[in-house]
This record gives structure tokens, sequence and C-alpha cells, in this order.
């Protein structure tokens, strides 16, 4: 068995966001866009289909 | 085609050879021809991304989805803004950081030479044959427009991207996906908009829609579970996120492209840019094959959009057969569109009628198509009857405006030789960086590498060219695509997700793990595509694949823990 290699790759989030000032902030848009859009389709397909 | 079409469509693909060739000629090393000397900005990152997964097969096929299935295709992509998300915070800081070619190198860094190894294999194995589709659907424009053989039309279309991608380096790919995502843009818009123009007089956008509806195309979701159907909002979801993360985490044909961003900043910018954009993308190409649909009601279509392959039956002993389901056919078409001309007038009751005469009529045009494909399959075994990839391209030819056509053909060509050039580019990085540098010992000069990457290159594309051949075999394009890429990335994704986030985990477990998780999902899924039944829907495959490498390098790491560190034969390799 190959011992586990102990270094951490991940680094912190310490860049800021060119838009909406933090990355977090422009996660919470493309999430909250998808949430719309599912929506919005959902209701396409109720009055549609 | 008239000769205005020829001309776009020459000038469009001279225009993408010579910039390509042109952008090339400063990179004179293996960072410049791989990974474009890091310097593009995030619109290029975003553009290159999204031009990387929209090849042909997105135009082609998945119009031909909306026009036979309706819009349902759409929820295949809901979990690929989420898997943008992760990929920002997760995948894209650690490559940039450790400053990587490819995204198997990191694998190595991690745990150990065999797991890159491994993992790179896979990838290789799964965007060939996947690469070799992606030059199949361009290739039946051709046979479709010139009555070509397939065989020396994948010759022509591969041959003429690889010429392509092996002068031009990832920089030369980038700029013109650019170029190629905004013509691409334009003509689907301008496509979609002429198509509703050609509708009746008292059709609009709504009633097409509601028409549509009615024959069961505008289902966009769907909130019940089950596992046998493909697309619903859960499997979207989760296996489609599974799918996308693995998809943009760990092929190297998309981790290419967003490492060639000039910081981590930009490559996330390109990556944001891809999670907000595709859906509504995806949605309006579909849309445009469910407007062709509703076209058809009101227009009779061919009986089978296989042009080549309907002359071939009139042709042939089964002509006189085909004649007459040909006339039955006609007569059908005629029936739907007076019903449906007729449908604004009558009362409620009445409409229940004429809806069940609408569906019988369906019916029994799918019955005489089946005919029709039987009769195509007695004439020619060997003939592609998989009709819905022609649907699109048929509609182009025979009723847009010329110069229009010209354009979409170009768009066609075009998109198909950003995103095979993509994958050659990708095939290469990883034969040189993960094989080539890792058994030369890292003695060979910048000069040795680029050659052999240009050779990689040559290599690879003559292989994808040979899968193309048996490509229309195989199926609707973009669900093979996606099918076989269903077989290989859970397994993928699972190896990066215990690199990043199971830290007591070595690389001998991952590699057992993914060897059997590997076997395991082949020996589900390739005996589902020999049958062609389905027990499991093929997205189903991320997520399992991805939780069986976890699960098994969990328990082989746990189980061995005690012997491994008792016995000290232990080897960090």
């Amino acid at each position: 068995m190959t011992k586990p290699k102990t270094d951490a790759p991940i680094e912190e989030d310490s860049e800021h966001a060119p838009i909406l000032g933090t990355w977090r902030n422009v996660y919470i848009l493309v999430a909250g866009a998808l949430f719309v859009s599912i929506i919005l389709f959902y209701l396409f397909t109720l009055y549609f289909a | 085609m008239t000769n205005l079409d020829w001309t776009l469509l020459i000038v469009t693909l001279l225009f993408i050879i010579l910039y390509g060739i042109y952008k090339s000629h400063r990179d004179k090393d293996i960072n410049g021809y791989l990974l474009g000397n890091q310097s593009l900005p995030w619109y290029h990152v975003g553009f290159s991304v999204m031009a990387t997964q929209a090849s042909a097969i997105t135009f082609l096929s998945t119009t031909g989805q909306g026009f036979d299935d309706g819009m349902r295709f759409v929820q295949f992509y809901f979990g690929l803004p989420l898997a943008m998300i992760v990929l920002c915070i997760t995948f894209i800081p650690i490559f940039h950081r450790l400053k990587v070619y490819t995204a198997y190198e990191y694998l190595e860094l991690r745990f150990d030479g065999k797991v890159r190894i491994f993992t790179a294999f896979l990838f290789l194995i799964q965007r060939s044959l996947s690469t070799g589709i992606s030059i199949y659907a361009p290739a039946i424009i051709l046979s479709t427009i010139f009555g070509w053989d397939i065989f020396w039309t994948n010759v022509i279309m591969g041959g003429l991207v690889l010429t392509y991608t092996v002068i031009g380096g990832t920089k030369a790919i980038s700029y013109t996906h650019v170029q190629q995502m905004l013509v691409i843009t334009v003509a689907m818009f301008l496509a979609g908009v002429i198509v509703l123009q050609m509708l009746p007089e008292n059709i609009g956008l709504v009633k097409a829609l509601k028409i549509a509806g009615k024959s069961g195309h505008m289902k966009l979701v769907s909130l019940e579970f089950n596992p046998k159907d493909r697309y619903n909002l859960f499997s979207g979801l989760i296996g489609g996120f599974f799918l996308q993360l693995s998809y943009f985490g760990t092929d190297q044909s998309q981790v290419g492209r967003y490492l060639t961003g000039e910081s981590t900043n930009q490559s996330r910018l390109g990556l944001v840019m891809n999670g907000l954009l595709k859906v509504p993308m995806q949605f309006s190409i579909l849309l445009v094959g469910v407007l062709v649909f509703v076209f058809y009601q009101y227009n009779t279509s061919p009986v089978f959009f296989n042009k080549v392959e309907v002359d071939k039956l009139r042709s042939s002993q089964y002509a006189p057969e085909l004649k007459v389901l040909e006339t039955e056919h006609e007569k059908l078409a005629q029936k739907k569109q007076a019903l449906l001309n007729s449908m604004g007038d009558v009362s409620d009751e009445q409409l229940v009628t004429y809806k069940a005469s609408l569906r019988e009529s369906d019916s029994l045009s799918k019955n005489i198509k089946a005919q029709v494909t039987d009769l195509i399959k007695k004439n020619n075994p060997a003939a592609s009857t998989n009709d819905r990839d022609y649907v699109f391209l048929r509609f182009v030819l025979d009723y847009l405006p010329h110069g229009l056509i010209g354009l979409l053909i170009a768009v066609i060509f075009a998109a198909s030789m950003g995103s095979i050039a993509s994958a050659y580019n990708s095939l290469a990085a990883t034969t040189v960086v993960d094989v080539y540098r890792k058994f030369t010992k890292k003695t060979s000069s910048e000069k040795a590498e680029l050659n052999a990457s240009k050779v990689s290159t040559v290599l690879w594309g003559l292989f994808c060219i040979f899968v193309a051949q048996y490509a229309s075999q195989l199926g609707n394009m973009i669900e093979v695509v996606n099918v076989l890429g269903s077989l290989f990335y859970g397994i993928i994704l699972g190896v990066f997700l215990v690199a990043f986030y199971f830290k007591n985990i070595g690389g001998t477990a991952t590699f057992w793990a993914a060897v059997i998780s590997q076997g395991i999902i082949l020996g589900i899924g390739i005996p589902q595509l020999i049958l062609k039944k389905e027990w499991i829907a093929y997205l189903w495959f991320n997520p399992i694949g991805c939780f069986l490498v976890i699960g098994i390098a969990w328990m082989i790491q746990n189980l061995w823990k005690k012997s491994e560190y008792s016995s000290s034969k232990t080897t960090n390799d």
C-alpha cells in the first residue's frame, strides 16, 4: 500500500472577484440563475404541456 | 447550395485555417503550443470552453432531439452551473497553483505514477472515441449535400482539422473559438426567427408552442423520479452534475481550455460565463428543433430525412414499396394539416375528437416511417437509419434562404473544427506530458517535445478518423457521446475527488478502486449498449462510478491500513 501523501493542495479562495465583490456572490448568482431557469421551465411545462 | 452559399462556406473555412496558422507562428515551444503561454482573458476562456463542448453534434443532434423528443433534453444541462461553481472553488486554484499542463499531472503529485497513467489512459480511450463521433457528425453533412461516400467524407473532414491543428497551437484554437461562437449565436438566432416566420400567419410563438405541447414536446421539467428515465430533474441535477464536473474538471480537452487563462480569476470568470449561458443556449437550440417540428405539422415532411438513403432506395428493387408508403405518408400529412387548420373553429367536445384523430395520424405516420426504415435496412444493412440527426440539415437545405444556408453549414463546420481541434490538442498534450515525458524521464528537449506533440496529434487524428467510420452504427450522436463519456467520467471524477477531499487515502488504494469500479461500470454499461436495453439510465453511471471509487478506495485504505504500516513494505513511488 502506498502511504498517503500529506500535502494539502487546496488553497484558500483569496482573490477578490472582479464583479459583485466576492466569489461567493458570483456563485450565488450562478446558482440563482439556474434556480430561476428551472422554475421558468416548470411553469412552461405546466402551461404548454 | 448556390454560389453565394459556397462562397460563404469556403471563405469561412479558409479564414479559420489561415487564422490558426497565423496565430500559431509565434508559439515555438511546448508551453505556447499546449497552453498558449497562459495569456488569455476570461471571455476567450468562456467562449473556448463553450465552443469545445458545442460541436456540430450540438446543432445536428440537439435540434433533431427537439424535433423528435421535445424540450426535455434541456434537463441534461441542469447540473452544469453547479459543476462550474465546484470547479471554480476547487479545481482551478489547484491546477493554476501547480502550473500543470494536464489535469493528470496533479494526480502524480498527490498519489503516484500509476494513478496518473491509469486515469490518463481512461481519458485517452474515452476522448478518442468521442472525437471519432465528432468527426462523423459534420461528415454526414458532406455526404448528404454531395452524396459522397461516408468513408471519404470522414477522411476529408478529419484530415482538414488535423492539418489545421498540427500547424496551429492551443492559442489559435481559442482565438477561432471566439469567432465561431459569435457566428453560431447569430446564425441560430436567424434560423429560429425564420422558422417562426415560415409558420402559417395565424401561428405565433405561443400558439406554436401550444401545438408542440399537445404532441408532448414541451415537457421541459419532469419531477417524476425514475432511474430508467434518461431525462428528469433528478437525473439532470445529480447525474448531470457529476458528468459535467467530471467533463470540465478532468477531461483534458476542457482543462486545457481554461488553463489558457492568464490568471485564476480569468479562468474562473470564463467558467462562470459558461455556467450562466449554457442552459439558455441549449434551451434555444432545442426550441429551434421544436419549431421545426411545428413547421412540419403544416408542411409535409420527407418520409425519411436522410436523402442519400432514400435515393438509394428509390433506385432499388424496393422502389415500388417506397412509392406506396410515400403516397400514404402524403395523404396522412394532408389529413393532419386539415385537422390542425380547422381546430380553431370547433367546440370543446369536437376538440377531443380532433385530438384523438391527430394522435391516430401521428401513430400511423410513425408506422409508415418504421416501414421505410425497414426497407432501407433491407436494401442496405449498413445504412444509417437514425434519422434524427438529419432533420435540421434537411430542413435548412430545403427551406432556408440562400446565404443563410451557406452560413449555417459554415457554422456547423466551424463548430466541428473547433471542438475536434481541442480534442486532438488534448490527446496530444496527455500523450506527451503524461506518457512521453514520463518515460523519457524528462531528458527530452523543448524542440523534441514540440515535435512529439505534433506527431502525437497526427497519430490520434488518424485513430479518430478510423473510429468515425463506425460511428453511424451507434445511434443518436449526442447521446452516444454522452453515453461513452458516462462510462468513464464517473471513475475519473472519483479519483480526483479522492485526491482533493480524502487526504488519508493513498495511491495504491485509489488505483485499485479505480480499476475495480471501471470493471463494474463497464460490466453494466457494455451489455446495455449491446442489448440496447437500459436498466440504469446512463447519466447515473457518473455518480455511481464516482461513489464506487471513493467507497472502494476508502475500504481498501482502511482494511489494509494496519498491515501496511506494520509491514513497512510500502513505497512512495
